[in-house]
C-alpha cells in the first residue's frame, strides 16, 4: 500500500459528482516532517556532533547552547513553565511531569531527584544513547529538575555495565567541577523491572528493587520518607532545552495533546537494530523505517512500546503517526519508544512465544498471579507457536491472558498481558496456519533478549 | 451509615490463604492459583461492609486492606511513575 500508481489507491466505486477527485493518499515513506538521528539538523535532544564524535563535551554543549541561568529563577515560575509544556514522562508511564514536579516541591521534606537512566527494556537504546552523547544535557535537566523542586541531591540511577553512558556521565561530571547540588551515581541492578519508580525508591531506600504498592505516591514520600521525583533521563534531558527555550518553543514539536519531541529505539528486522533516532513531527512510522530503518516496504508487524507493548500489523503501523497521543488515542502506548520490526519472513507467534518466555523469568516474584500465571502463559503461547496447535491452546491462552492482566503490584503482568492478546489478534493469519500443520517462521535473531537475571538483589 | 470503603489488595503481600474468599465471597473470588479476585467497585450494603471487614480481619498476611472511597486531594494523587 506503499508504492504503485495513486489510481491504485481510488478503488471507490461511489461517484463522486460535483466533490472532485478524491485527495491524494500521502505515501508514508515521503511524508514531509522532521526527524533525524544524532547531529542531524532537524533534531533538539540529539542536536550536535555526530554518534561518531562521541560525548558532546562541555565547551562545545555550551557554545551550542549557552550557559543555563539558573540563579535568578524562582521554583514556582519554572514549574508553571513545565506545566505550560506539557511535558510527559518519557519512560513509558506518559505521567504528566508538572505534576510531579508540583506533588514534590510542596510535600514535606527535602525533595531529592532521581534520573532514572536504568532502561530495564531490553532492546530500548535511547537512555543510554543520550546519556553517552549528550552528558551535559542530562546534567542541565537534573539542575533543572532540582531548582525546580527545591531538591539539594541529585541521584542519577543507571547501570554501570552500560559502561560508555556511564564513563560519559563521570566524564562529564569531572568537566563540571563544583555543582549547587549534590550528584550521586548508583548502579541499578539488572531486572526488567528495577526501573519501576516503586522499585527505585525501594532500591536506594536499601531493599531490593522490586515494585510495590505504596500508601503514598513517591512523589510525595520517596527514598527515605523524602519527597522524591523519579524520571526517566530523556524527560530530565527535556528540561535543559525548556528551561531554555520556552515552552512555546517546546510545543512546536509533536502534538498539541503530546508536545515535544520523541526519542525512539529502531530494533529488530531493521538496518541497525539499537539505532536511535528523534521524532520531532509526527511523521508516519513508515518514513522512519524508511529512511533511517533500511526497509522500502511494510514489514509483517511492529511491536510498539516496548516487550510489554503492543504487535501492531505492519500495513497499519506503516501509516501510523510516531506521535504518542495519536497512538494512545488508538490504544497504543509509545511507552519507552522501542519499535522493534518483524520482517516479512519471520514468524510473529515464535517471536511472542520467545519474549513470553524471557518476560516470565522477569517476574519479581512477589505476587501468585504473576509468579505463577507468567510462566502457565509463556508455556501455553509456546504451543501455539507449534504446527498442529489447536483451538483448546488457543482458548487456554486467551484464559491465561485473562487471568494475569491487572494482577499483582505492579504493571509487569499487564504487559505480558498486552503482548499475548496482541499477538494472538495481530497474527491470527498464524495461527489458522498452525492448526493446518504448517511449518512456522522462525522467531526473529534481532530481538535481544538478556540472560535472565540471577537471584533477587 | 459506614462510611464509603472499598476493598483493595496488596498483591506482593498477599501469600494465597485463600481465607478472605471464605469471609467475603460476593467481593472476593479465587483465581486457579488460589490468589485472591477483588472487585475494587465501592462497598454498597451494610452487610457488605460486614462481610468486608471480616476479610480484612481474618488475613494472615495483612494484604487486604479497606480504603475509603472519600475524595482524594488532588495533591496525593499525583506522582506514582
Amino acid at each position: 500500500m506503499t508504492t504503485g500508481p495513486a489510481h491504485l489507491h481510488h478503488r471507490g466505486t461511489i461517484p463522486r459528482l460535483g466533490r472532485g477527485p478524491l485527495p491524494e493518499r500521502p505515501d508514508p515513506a515521503t511524508a514531509p516532517g522532521r526527524f533525524g538521528v544524532a547531529g542531524g539538523p532537524d533534531t533538539r535532544l540529539l542536536a550536535g556532533p555526530p554518534r561518531a564524535e562521541g560525548p558532546e563535551h562541555l565547551d562545545r554543549h555550551l557554545d551550542r547552547l549557552g550557559p543555563l541561568q539558573l540563579a535568578g529563577r524562582a521554583p514556582g515560575a519554572l514549574r508553571a513553565e513545565v506545566a505550560a509544556s506539557g511535558l510527559t514522562g518519557r519512560g513509558g508511564g506518559q505521567f504528566p511531569l508538572a505534576r510531579k514536579l508540583a506533588a514534590v516541591a510542596t510535600s514535606a521534606g527535602q525533595p531529592l531527584v532521581v534520573v532514572n537512566a536504568s532502561e530495564g527494556e531490553p532492546a530500548s537504546r535511547k537512555d543510554r544513547t543520550l546519556l553517552t552523547l549528550r552528558p551535559h544535557l542530562v546534567l542541565d535537566g537534573a539542575l533543572v529538575a532540582a531548582r525546580a523542586t527545591g531538591a539539594g541531591a541529585v541521584v542519577v540511577y543507571l547501570h554501570r555495565r552500560h559502561r560508555t553512558a556511564s564513563a560519559a556521565l563521570e566524564a562529564a561530571l569531572a568537566e563540571r567541577g563544583p555543582l549547587p547540588v549534590d550528584v550521586q551515581l548508583v548502579d541499578a541492578p539488572p531486572r526488567y523491572v528495577a526501573g519501576e519508580s516503586t522499585a527505585v525508591v525501594n532500591y536506594l531506600d536499601g531493599a531490593g528493587a522490586l515494585p510495590s504498592r505504596r500508601p503514598h505516591p513517591v512523589a510525595t514520600r520517596g527514598v527515605a520518607g523524602r519527597p522524591t521525583l523519579v524520571s526517566n533521563v530523556e524527560t530530565v534531558a527535556h528540561l535543559a532545552l525548556l528551561a531554555r527555550s520556552g515552552a512555546a518553543w517546546f510545543r512546536t514539536a509533536g502534538s498539541a495533546a503530546q508536545p515535544g519531541s520523541n526519542l525512539v529505539t529502531l530494533a529488530g528486522d531493521v538496518a541497525v537494530p539499537g539505532l536511535v533516532a528523534e521524532v520531532v513531527d509526527p511523521i508516519p512510522l513508515g518514513r522512519l523505517l524508511a529512511t533511517v530503518g533500511g526497509l522500502d516496504a511494510a514489514p509483517r508487524a511492529v511491536l510498539v512500546g516496548g516487550y510489554e507493548g503492543t504487535w501492531v500489523d505492519g500495513e497499519v503501523a506503516w501509516a501510523m503517526p510516531v506521535e504518542r497521543g495519536a497512538l494512545s488515542a488508538a490504544g497504543v502506548s509509545l511507552g519507552c519508544g522501542l519499535l522493534a520490526v518483524l520482517g516479512l519472513d519471520h514468524g510473529g507467534l515464535a517471536t511472542t512465544a520467545r519474549l513470553l518466555a524471557y518476560l516470565a523469568g522477569q517476574t519479581a516474584g512477589q505476587c501468585g498471579p504473576c509468579l505463577l500465571g507468567l510462566p502457565a502463559l509463556a508455556h501455553a503461547f509456546a504451543s501455539l507457536a507449534d504446527p498442529g496447535a489447536t483451538r483448546a491452546d488457543e482458548r487456554r491462552v486467551h484464559q491465561l491472558v485473562a487471568a494475569v492482566d491487572g494482577r499483582g503490584a505492579c504493571g509487569h503482568p499487564s504487559g505480558v498481558a498486552l503482548l499475548a492478546s496482541s499477538a494472538l489478534e495481530t497474527f491470527h493469519d498464524e495461527l489458522r496456519l498452525r492448526r493446518r500443520r504448517h511449518a512456522h517462521p522462525p522467531a526473529v535473531d534481532g530481538f535481544p533478549l538478556p540472560a535472565t537475571a540471577g537471584p533477587r538483589p | 451509615m459506614t462510611t464509603p470503603a472499598r476493598l483493595r489488595l496488596d498483591g506482593a503481600a498477599c501469600t494465597g490463604h485463600g481465607i478472605c474468599a471464605l469471609r467475603c465471597p460476593d467481593r472476593i473470588a479465587l483465581d486457579q492459583w488460589g490468589f485472591p479476585h477483588v472487585d475494587p467497585a465501592p462497598l454498597t450494603t451494610r452487610g457488605e461492609h460486614t462481610r468486608a471487614r471480616l476479610a480484612v480481619a481474618a488475613c494472615p498476611a495483612r494484604a487486604l486492606l479497606l480504603e475509603p472511597t472519600a475524595p482524594v486531594p488532588p495533591r496525593r494523587r499525583a506522582g506514582g511513575r
